[in-house]
């Protein structure tokens, strides 16, 4: 067999989508994987925006200083996690299979999304410990004043050992639910990658 | 988009659906992920539509399309769970269109890629532009692919 002759006398003129068939694709609503993972980055701006005004409220709710502090950096890291998520969002979402070759696209598409989350865990190991004491300071406030608990040496330790155990732990968390969210897709894409590169 | 766009896409679509087929029937698992991948391909090329400037052919730039959506094409889990086996027909002996697309399914995403812009006839560089792949790896790359096939294929015609 003549492989290119062969593949000549496929019946490519047969087969014709119909307007209605494309007219159909226009509006698709299925998914695939690059879809998949833009909507995995909308829930990351949909959690951000819900807990926001959590952080605010709690802002507002405690009358001192610390908390008040503490709660004022997490709502401006929320903001700014905020901003970039959208940005991030945007840049995955104007994706266009049309602009460059294969693998170039490939390519920026998934660095994209790792950055993405790269980023995010990194923020969040210094923001961790900074929620984990304002959770800390907001429950123990109710019972004692702030010159009191930060005169208790105990309390202290309290407050270090908790900010030891939760910061690692919050990080293993966040880098576990990123990967259970977006491993399988990103893991095609890469594998695909790979052949490309395989080739080049 | 506007109406005329609209209709322009649709008929320029048309036209070249031979381009979509040729992919999808190659890079999908079986015919109903055929359907949905054909349709993927439609709604990307529709949303890259606008800024198609015309720097290259209609059916490059649909090539181009068609293929990165099949390369980020994943089939949807329900099908997965169902079980999701390939039920394209087995190549009745003597047929060399269907043993020839069994083989090309065979091969991977890359190889698929390259094989199929070389054989509607596109230009080394332009296989390069369009997979990203090195012009200088492209000729001994495609030298083996086509041994590979033309190998699988022998055997399978001498076991028939």
């Amino acid at each position: 067999m003549k492989i290119e002759d062969t593949w000549k006398s496929l019946p490519e003129q047969e087969e014709r989508l119909t307007g209605a068939e494309i007219r159909a694709g226009l509006n698709l609503k299925s998914e695939d994987a690059v879809r998949k993972l833009n909507k995995r980055m909308a829930w990351k701006i949909a959690f951000t925006i819900l807990f926001t005004p959590l952080y605010i409220a709690a802002m507002f709710y405690v009358d001192s200083w610390l908390p008040q502090l503490l709660f004022g950096i997490i709502t401006i890291a929320h903001i700014v996690g905020l901003i970039f998520f959208i940005k991030r969002y945007q840049k995955a979402k104007s994706f266009d299979m049309g602009s460059g070759d294969s693998m170039s696209t490939l390519e920026a598409y998934i660095s994209n999304i790792k950055e993405t989350i790269r980023q995010e865990e990194m923020a969040g190991l210094v923001l961790y410990p900074i929620s984990a004491a304002s959770g800390f300071f907001l429950s123990l406030l109710q019972k004692r004043s702030l010159e009191e608990a930060l005169g208790d040496t105990r309390i202290l330790i309290t407050l270090v050992i908790l900010l030891i155990v939760i910061t690692p732990l919050s990080h293993w968390a966040a880098r576990w639910m990123n990967r259970k969210t977006f491993n399988k897709y990103l893991n095609l894409l890469e594998g695909r990658l790979a052949q490309m590169r395989d080739n080049s | 988009m506007s109406v005329d766009k609209e209709a322009e896409f649709v008929k320029l679509i048309e036209e070249h659906s031979g381009i979509i087929y040729k992919v999808t029937r190659i890079y999908a698992k079986n015919s109903t992920d055929e359907q949905d991948l054909r349709q993927e391909v439609v709604y990307q090329a529709w949303r890259s539509y606008g800024r198609f400037k015309g720097d290259s052919k209609f059916s490059t730039w649909l090539y181009r399309v068609a293929l990165n959506t099949a390369l980020t094409h994943k089939k949807k889990d329900r099908k997965e769970q169902e079980g999701f086996e390939s039920d394209w027909q087995v190549a009745p002996s003597g047929d060399e269109r269907a043993l020839l697309m069994a083989h090309i399914r065979n091969l991977n995403d890359a190889e698929k890629l390259v094989i199929m812009l070389h054989l509607d006839g596109y230009a080394n560089e332009e296989i390069a532009m369009i997979s990203g792949i090195s012009k200088n790896h492209l000729a001994v790359r495609l030298h083996r692919i086509k041994d590979k096939l033309k190998n699988a294929i022998k055997t399978e015609e001498n076991e028939n």
